[in-house]
């Protein structure tokens, strides 16, 4: 059956579904607590651990469920959108975001959702968002050769490194495990903040 | 009355319950469209809509925004804009439910409101930069590219936390 | 609480084992990536820039004297493969040679014949432009060693079955070449128009052309050819 749209539902409901999902993202964001900019970066200070549970239980969640369903032929896992490894570019860009997650306290998708209840702070930081591409789209041309650079492809993990791709699941669910673990030992002896 | 409603104000969801729901979110838009969440995206598809609107041809002769235009497609119509609609939406209802939606600006007790708002703008501006490099934020290119096993995302999820781990000493005035 | 979430905790781990233990269907992602699949090489593969490169050099053709010399000499490492349809495959072909009829290039079965390498492929059909573009192709999806027979069976069997005779002034090198070529199409078995050989000449093994069938090919590069008129090549009348 693999991903519906192109083929068994026509486009035009693509954007229909990215409302209704979209809906539902905002919703769990929100109703466990990702609009509180004070809460993302309890992560990075050893206060609250919430980013770190609800992504990496997510990202074993979600790569379990589609194994799964790649393996019973109901999805192609070939066919979905994966991200280019432009391996320089990408790390480049992620220091910049971290740099920016501590500054402004939240990531575009959380800033989007402190939006929706009203925080003057998540429209500030969705302004910067904005002038930030701006500033960057008007630089391109300096940038333009190191973003098309190391290029890797759309390869994952498991292919990179030639191991089979459920063991390395097993592994990443694991590390995930003793990630929740310490991280909740951690949380006991560091200070808690009001917030 | 009073009270509850200020019970209910920060009582959260367990968090692997938020990240098990979100995880079947993704599983499902994997399912249904091919591809995972995203938020960066949109901001890009405004700016570039914006840009071509106001200033025709000088979108036309930048490769980034001209790019986009490619095979007639219209940026504003982009799937991530309207996802991020559905976010706000979605935050919405579910901060309604809870009695958290109202203006204001959330910062920490030791600085200025004005602070946080300034500091909020770099920081978007940094995370909005940031963001086009890596095609993607930590919905769009580390969450979903994790969830797919790929490559570039688990090399964006780790460059954004480690970059945020290194820079947060920095700046805990701001926080705590 | 605890031990709800030691539960919880076991779940992912007992899940993802169950994954990794699960037999080997052929739809699954293991295998689909073990597979040189085409669809995994959306990224993969050679770029444009590079691929113009290499369709402008010369390199990607091999002449049909060098051709000859890997059909006389028998070169196990070479593969060459017939991109035409089955029925003139059937009618007559280059000696060794197998026969994919180019639709059918991208089949999986086709493509195992290229996943292991070890050969150096030799693309021919009538002319080039189906081999140019099974080339350009095949070339995209990343598999090497591959050339295409400049001219096609046309030329090859127009160089050989009737050698440009060279003139008195032309240099040694041109005769060599000549007696070189007039004794390749012996040895393939094409009659050459200068000689007439009354019966009883050396028994040359009878050639592909005549009966269809994949002779063996002695090394007997002078042996007489037999007087027999073959079949002409039907190869002169490919369509564009």
């Amino acid at each position: 059956m693999g991903p519906l749209i192109p083929e068994i539902l026509s486009d035009q409901w693509n954007n229909i579904i990215a409302i209704i999902t979209g809906m539902a993202f905002g919703f769990v964001l929100e109703s466990s607590g990702f609009s509180s900019s004070r809460k993302l970066v309890g992560v990075f200070y050893g206060y609250d651990f919430a980013v770190l549970r609800v992504f990496f239980t997510a990202a074993i969640t979600a790569s379990i469920g589609l194994l799964f369903m790649d393996y019973f032929g109901w999805i192609d896992m070939a066919a979905l959108d994966g991200l280019p490894a432009r391996v320089w570019p990408i790390v480049v860009g992620g220091l910049i975001m971290g740099l920016g997650f501590v500054t402004g306290g939240f990531c575009p998708g959380t800033c989007i959702t402190a939006i929706g209840i009203g925080k003057l702070d998540g429209f500030m930081f969705f302004g910067g968002i904005i002038l930030g591409v701006f500033v960057f789209s008007e630089m391109f041309p300096l940038f333009e050769n190191f973003y098309n650079s190391s290029n890797l492809g759309d390869v994952t993990v498991p292919e990179f490194f030639n191991i089979n791709p459920y063991w390395f699941t097993v592994g990443i669910s694991i590390i995930a495990i003793v990630a929740f673990y310490a991280v909740m030992l951690i949380q006991k002896r560091i200070k808690s903040v009001e917030y | 009355m009073m009270d509850i409603k200020s019970d209910k104000q920060h009582t959260y969801w367990n968090p692997y319950l938020g990240g098990f729901l979100l995880g079947l979110i993704l599983i499902m838009t994997f399912f249904l469209t091919g591809r995972g969440l995203g938020a960066s995206g949109a901001a890009k598809a405004i700016v570039t809509q914006t840009v071509h609107t106001v200033a025709p041809t000088h979108a036309e002769n930048n490769a980034y925004y001209a790019d986009q235009f490619l095979g007639g497609k219209v940026p504003i119509s982009n799937w991530l804009v309207f996802e991020v609609i559905g976010v706000v939406a979605g935050a919405f209802i579910s901060g309604s439910l809870s009695g958290r939606v109202f203006f204001r600006v959330q910062h920490s007790p030791k600085i200025t409101a004005r602070k946080r708002l300034w500091f909020a703008l770099l920081g978007g501006a940094l995370f909005g930069f940031g963001a086009q490099f890596a095609k993607g934020c930590t919905s769009g290119a580390a969450l979903s590219g994790m969830t797919v096993l790929s490559l570039g995302g688990y090399i964006a999820m780790l460059s954004i936390f480690g970059g945020a781990f290194l820079f947060a000493y920095f700046f805990r005035k701001l926080w705590l | 609480m605890k031990k709800r979430y030691i539960f919880l905790a076991i779940v992912p781990i007992v899940l993802s084992l169950v994954l990794a233990f699960l037999p080997d269907k052929s739809n699954s992602i293991d295998t689909k990536r073990n597979h040189k699949s085409l669809k995994s090489a959306k990224y993969t593969g050679v770029t444009p820039n590079n691929l113009l490169l290499e369709s402008v050099n010369d390199n990607r053709f091999i002449q049909p004297d060098e051709l000859a010399k890997v059909i006389i000499g028998q070169d196990p490492s070479y593969l060459l493969v017939d991109l035409r349809d089955a029925v003139q495959y059937g009618k007559f072909t280059l000696p060794g040679a197998i026969n994919i009829p180019y639709e059918k290039i991208l089949t999986e079965e086709n493509q195992a014949v290229f996943d292991s390498e070890a050969y150096n492929v030799v693309l021919f059909s009538n002319g080039t432009i189906v081999p140019d573009q099974v080339w350009m192709i095949l070339r995209r999806a990343g598999i090497k060693n591959l050339k295409v027979l400049n001219g096609g069976l046309n030329q090859f069997y127009q160089l050989y079955l009737n050698p440009p005779k060279p003139l008195e002034t032309d240099p040694k090198e041109a005769f060599e070449i000549y007696s070189y070529r007039k004794a390749v199409g012996a040895h393939l078995g094409l009659p050459n128009p200068d000689e007439f050989i009354p019966k009883g000449g050396e028994n040359v093994q009878s050639s592909t052309i005549a009966t269809g069938v994949k002779p063996v090919i002695k090394p007997a590069v002078k042996a007489a050819p037999k007087v027999v008129v073959p079949k002409k090549a039907e190869g002169g009348d490919e369509g564009c």
